[in-house]
């Protein structure tokens, strides 16, 4: 047990059933994650992140390995530990206040109405209390995703390509609400992507996974004074390190048929 | 714009295609039924050759019941082959089409002119008259059709006085109506008094599941079913003979001007029939019998024990058939049975029924 | 926006328009005997008359309760079951083949047997409205359980709800509107299916009325029950439907969109 991480995974590893053949999903997976730390996982699709982070919550079971939160082995969803999927996953039966209020329970009204509206205000979707979903467009239903998923207060956020659906404007919008309401409220946050420029500018530590089965290729600690500054050079830096992870075969080759040609 | 009309004339043309198919595969509407044996062709007649056959007009005639067999009279001479003898000399040959909902199902018939004769009752053929069909009656098949009241076997019920507060079997439009109305009026009670159900075909399933108490039904029926241990036969109209009803020969207007040596024809079959009851009345039930499936020879004897002079099977319309007509008109008004008056005189024809006799003599 | 429901509302009279357009020239133009489609004021007299004698109300009135009786059966059986076979895919397996098969029988199959069984009383009635009205409702239920997304069947995982909380929450508000389809095709059923046992053998009702009128050459009556019975099936079908928006408030939102 160790205590001094609010998240602590050791050697896990995850197989699934995929048409009676056993696919390795995740491999010796180890990642420790501090009290407050915005952790930013990226790699391509398919290789576990998802998983990982479904397992993280307690949405997916695991066999092998050790997966801690707040000190305690993960058996389950728990109220510490919230979750923002890919979809925004509003209940379309729902006014947005209920479905911001879904995770809350024995609470009185009044206390329920003030922690909605808090919330709310805290997305900038305050005023659209009594609107359903399907009035909102995708970007403000995502904030209302998060509002849910912030509202019973967890010491935990983690997202699932949150923003992957969003034009590139209102991405780097929600990016930079992400890192207000993290700094506002001190939420430990790991945010899966397969946006690399996303991946350096939110994360305090990026995790590099490949695919096939998904492993950790490297965790790079970033200079915030750098990752913040998205036209830096040290930006480009950082990208072009894990650029580097991805495309380091096929990006050799490329410079060697150039330089072929400029003989 | 040129599209869309194209389209338009594209699903018209659909349409009228489909209503073509519909259309023409669909020869015989209604709740006729027929079986593999509908073109009837009576067992005494020598198969004569087939394109003697193709020369002759057919003459559709409907007969109550499911299988394709005119009424007793009418059957007898259908079995024994007067009736299709007697057509051919005309060059007719006769197409028997049976229907199980009795008279209502047969004016439905007349109504759509896809039948030309009928052998039923006077009641469903007043009826029909009456809401503007064009039919004359020009013969009579039996001029006092013995009904009943059949009850169960454990019942209480005696007469008509004790069917209050019972489940009745009526059939609504046919001969077993006006009985029904004569017994209760008779008796005193009112028809709120007890509940009608409304069936023909299903009569005997309603009775033998117990789901009535009582069946207004022929007395023939009555006794078959006796036979068959549903229930048993209490009262008959043959203590009341002013109760019988009356089976006409009828044919649609047109049709019998038409077809004037047809009606003779039949006229013709319906007498040889009559003749050869009198003097052969056990022949006569037994082959009753034989065209009825089930019943059998001893139940016709006892329906006709009061009379064997087959009187009642002259095809003759008598002033007493012509009034019993009459008498029977009123009541349907009366009971608003009908909307409009029919004018009986009108309805019935004894001109091919006295040229007959007149050419016979 | 005014203008716009009024041309709905044009638009929906047109059929019927053109029906009557029709019934008026067969009649008047005598192409069609009047023992078969009698004309219009006929019909309209005939209306008033059966009003006026209580009797079109008394036959409205048995067969309508025999209608909501058998429609209320139907209702609790296809939505409890349906929504057991959609929340569980053993008892899915389990009963889906049987119900497969009866559904395709025809009503009018069912009937004689049935009239074998229970008799000809108000029980026979009702078991053949529910055997009519229970598989639309049933089917539909089933479906809208069974297709609630696993999306969000997983938020309610994540919240930790119970499977009963999730059952009220998620699966039962998501199947909702697609239930509404399976009552309303039901009720529609129940009406035919109780017309058709009446039309066989029966004592009261208005297809006993049919019947009866049929017996007796009164085409008449039988265009006014007919009429009636259509619009009674409409009036309950728009009831259902007002029901039921005041239970699903999100669809009028999308509705609009």
């Amino acid at each position: 047990m160790s205590k001094e991480f609010i998240i602590n995974v050791e050697h896990l590893n995850k197989t699934f059933n995929v048409n009676k053949k056993e696919m390795e999903v995740l491999h010796d997976i180890t990642l420790q994650i501090k009290k407050g730390e915005f952790i930013t996982i990226v790699g391509h699709s398919g290789c576990g992140k998802s998983t990982l982070l479904k397992i993280m919550c307690g949405l997916v079971e695991y066999e092998d390995g050790i997966v801690e939160r707040n000190g305690h082995k993960v058996d389950g969803p728990g109220p510490n530990c919230g979750m923002v999927f890919q979809e925004h996953r509003l209940l379309p039966w729902l006014k947005i206040k209920d479905n911001v209020a879904f995770g809350l329970k024995g609470m009185p009204k009044e206390e329920k109405d003030s922690v909605v509206k808090r919330h709310l205000e805290m997305v900038g979707l305050d005023g659209f209390e009594n609107s359903y979903p399907s009035q909102l467009s995708g970007g403000m239903s995502q904030r209302a995703a998060i509002a849910r998923g912030l509202a019973n207060n967890p010491t935990i956020l983690l997202l699932d390509e949150p923003f992957g659906a969003l034009d590139a404007l209102t991405k780097i919008q929600m990016q930079n609400e992400i890192l207000r309401i993290q700094k506002n409220e001190k939420t430990t946050m790991v945010m899966v992507t397969h946006d690399i420029e996303e991946a350096i500018y939110l994360g305090d530590r990026i995790v590099v996974m490949s695919a096939r089965p998904g492993e950790i290729k490297d965790i790079i600690q970033v200079d915030p004074y750098v990752s913040k500054k998205r036209n830096s050079a040290g930006f480009a830096a950082y990208k072009k390190r894990i650029y580097d992870y991805f495309f380091e075969d096929t990006e050799q080759k490329y410079q060697q048929d150039i330089n072929e040609l400029a003989i | 714009m040129l599209k869309y009309l194209k389209r338009i004339i594209a699903i018209s043309m659909l349409g009228i295609l489909a209503i073509g198919i519909v259309g023409c595969g669909n020869g015989k509407t209604g709740s006729k039924n027929e079986s593999k044996a509908s073109k009837v062709q009576s067992t005494g007649v020598s198969k004569k050759d087939s394109e003697d056959k193709k020369e002759l007009k057919t003459v559709r005639i409907g007969a109550i019941g499911q299988s394709n067999v005119l009424s007793e009279s009418a059957g007898i001479a259908q079995e024994k082959g007067y009736l299709e003898e007697e057509l051919n000399k005309e060059g007719y040959t006769a197409e028997i089409i049976g229907f199980a909902q009795a008279g209502p199902a047969i004016n439905e018939a007349f109504s759509a002119k896809e039948i030309d004769m009928a052998v039923y009752g006077d009641l469903p053929a007043t009826i029909c008259k009456a809401s503007g069909v064009d039919t004359t009656i020009f013969a009579t098949e039996n001029s006092e059709c013995q009904m009943c009241i059949f009850v169960q076997n454990n019942s209480d019920i005696e007469s008509a006085a004790d069917l209050k507060g019972h489940k009745v079997i009526v059939a609504r439009g046919t001969i077993y109506h006006q009985y029904f109305k004569s017994l209760i009026a008779d008796a005193g009670i009112a028809e709120s008094d007890l509940e009608q159900i409304n069936t023909f075909s299903d009569a005997s399933s309603v009775m033998a599941s117990k789901e009535a108490d009582a069946l207004i039904t022929s007395t023939s029926t009555g006794y078959y079913l006796e036979k068959q241990g549903i229930g048993k036969v209490v009262e008959t109209t043959q203590d009341h003979l002013e109760w019988t009803s009356q089976f006409f020969a009828v044919s649609n207007t047109q049709f019998l001007q038409e077809n004037p040596n047809a009606a003779k024809a039949f006229i013709r079959a319906l007498l040889r029939t009559q003749a050869f009851a009198k003097d052969n009345s056990k022949e006569a039930f037994e082959t009753i019998a034989s065209i009825t499936n089930g019943y059998t020879t001893d139940i016709y004897e006892k329906v006709y024990a009061y009379d064997t002079s087959f009187q009642y099977f002259s095809p003759e319309i008598t002033e007493e058939n012509r009034n019993k007509l009459k008498v029977l008109e009123q009541f349907l008004e009366e009971e608003t049975l009908i909307t409009s008056p029919v004018d009986i005189d009108s309805f019935i024809n004894t001109s091919y029924y006295e040229e007959v006799i007149k050419e016979q003599k | 926006m005014k203008v716009e429901k009024v041309k709905q509302i044009a638009m929906g009279m047109i059929i019927p328009a053109l029906i009557v357009l029709l019934w008026l020239g067969a009649t008047f133009s005598g192409s069609v005997p009047e023992s078969i489609l009698p004309g219009i004021p006929k019909v309209g007299k005939s209306f008033i008359n059966m009003i006026k004698a209580g009797q079109l109300g008394n036959d409205l009135f048995v067969s309508l309760m025999r209608v909501i009786k058998g429609y209320l059966v139907s209702v609790l059986l296809g939505v409890t079951l349906g929504t057991l076979m959609g929340m569980s895919p053993n008892l899915k397996r389990m009963f889906l083949p049987v119900i497969t098969v009866i559904r395709q029988i025809p009503i009018i199959a069912w009937i004689p047997l049935i009239i074998l069984w229970a008799g000809i009383g108000a029980a026979s009635k009702v078991i053949i409205i529910v055997i009519a009205a229970v598989f639309p409702i049933l089917v539909n239920t089933l479906s809208g359980i069974s297709e609630t997304s696993e999306r969000y069947v997983e938020v309610a995982k994540l919240y930790r709800l119970s499977k009963w909380q999730t059952f009220i929450k998620v699966y039962l508000p998501h199947a909702l509107p697609q239930i509404l389809v399976g009552l309303k095709l039901g009720l529609g059923v129940s009406w035919m299916a109780v017309v058709a046992a009446e039309l066989i053998a029966s004592t009261s009702g208005i297809g006993y009325r049919m019947s009866d009128a049929r017996s007796l050459m009164q085409s008449d009556v039988v265009i006014v029950c007919m009429i009636v019975i259509g619009a009674l099936g409409i009036i309950m079908d728009k009831g259902l439907s007002v029901i039921f928006s005041l239970f699903t408030p999100w669809q009028k939102v999308e509705a609009k969109k």
